[in-house]
């Protein structure tokens, strides 16, 4: 007899305790600053797809597979999930500095918008700050590589000079390779002689 | 005889791919106490600036949270008492080579995808518990409930 209590205790237990750990995943979209709303697809057990592509709309998920469609709003979206979405890092931020043709040197107005930049490097916390060099395509090829690393290298330089620790940064260079306006080869052009700077 | 070829490539081309696996993100920030267990098993606490390798395993303690930029823009964040691996990070625009995927283990995440489901809109692939969901963007918060 007491056995029998001992297993049915266990049982009881077995069955209290699965129903604790139900797990179940549930995933809410977000909209974008712009209003802009992505597209999310989640496939159940019986190989149909649910999709939900407007804000705040949510897919749960259950342990065995079924998937439940759920409303969410903005309000109960900021208090559920206030931690992670103070978390969330901001996007990387870029800045570009025009050269001259066949040049690598900043001139005075340049010079006070890098110490504005570099401001920003402190302010924000950046953790990397890539300065990437390119060139237009007219000339040799070699050649503009070794010119868009030294506007790159200027500019990097500056920065270190503004308080930029040195080990933040990085260097990167790609010629004529990464225009930002596709000219025929062998074209002097002012929009791709620059300096890309990015801020992690 | 096959066999012993076979284990000896294994080991002496294994640290050289270690080696040359690049970083696929950077932790932008970092509240309380958050540690990685990289591929080689070794597990080190987490601070702002740090490197993330593909194969990490991400764990929060209470009260503890993780903001990670990676290559292509993905920005995430990871809330208190979660486990997030970065499973598989592919990042080559030039060629469409991209590929996202990771596993929510526990815990809460937000996400704002960057290039990868632009380039490949089947690129990006989150798993949580048994559910694996597809993301094409852009904005969301995915929750590994207990």
């Amino acid at each position: 007899m007491r056995r029998l209590a001992l297993f049915l205790g266990v049982c009881l237990g077995a069955v209290l305790f699965s129903g604790c750990v139900t797990k179940e995943v549930q995933i809410t979209l977000m909209p974008e600053e712009e209003g802009k709303v992505g597209t999310i697809s989640v496939t159940d057990r019986k190989g149909d797809t649910h999709t939900i592509d407007k804000a705040y709309e949510a897919l749960d998920i259950s342990q065995k597979g079924e998937i439940t469609f759920k409303r969410e709003t903005e309000e109960s979206v900021k208090v559920k999930y206030a931690e992670v979405l103070h978390a969330l890092p901001q996007k990387p931020q870029s800045y570009l500095f025009f050269f001259g043709f066949d040049s690598a040197i900043l001139e005075t107005k340049q010079l006070e918008e890098l110490k504005i930049v570099a401001r920003l490097i402190r302010e924000n916390k950046v953790v990397e700050v890539i300065s990437i060099g390119h060139s237009d395509s007219a000339g040799d090829k070699e050649y503009n590589k070794t010119l868009s690393l030294q506007r790159a290298k200027n500019v990097a330089d500056k920065l270190a000079v503004y308080g930029v620790p040195k080990s933040l940064m990085q260097l990167k260079y790609y010629g004529d390779a990464n225009p930002l306006e596709t000219t025929t080869s062998n074209k002097p052009n002012a929009k791709n002689r620059r300096v890309e700077i990015i801020l992690k | 005889m096959k066999k012993y070829f076979a284990s000896v490539v294994w080991f002496t081309v294994t640290p050289l791919l270690l080696l040359a696996s690049p970083s696929v993100a950077l932790v932008k920030s970092v509240h309380g106490d958050v540690s990685v267990t990289h591929a080689d098993h070794t597990t080190v606490s987490l601070k702002q600036g740090d490197r993330i390798f593909e194969k990490d395993f991400i764990k929060t303690a209470p009260n503890s949270t993780i903001g990670i930029v990676f290559e292509d823009n993905t920005l995430i964040s990871i809330g208190s008492n979660a486990e997030f691996l970065v499973d598989e990070y592919l990042f080559e625009p030039e060629n469409k080579n991209v590929k996202f995927k990771s596993n929510l283990f526990k815990g809460i995440m937000a996400c704002k995808t960057g290039l990868i489901p632009k380039i490949n809109p089947n690129a990006m692939e989150i798993k949580a518990k048994t559910a694996t969901i597809g993301i094409r963007g852009t904005y969301f918060v995915a929750e590994a409930k207990e």
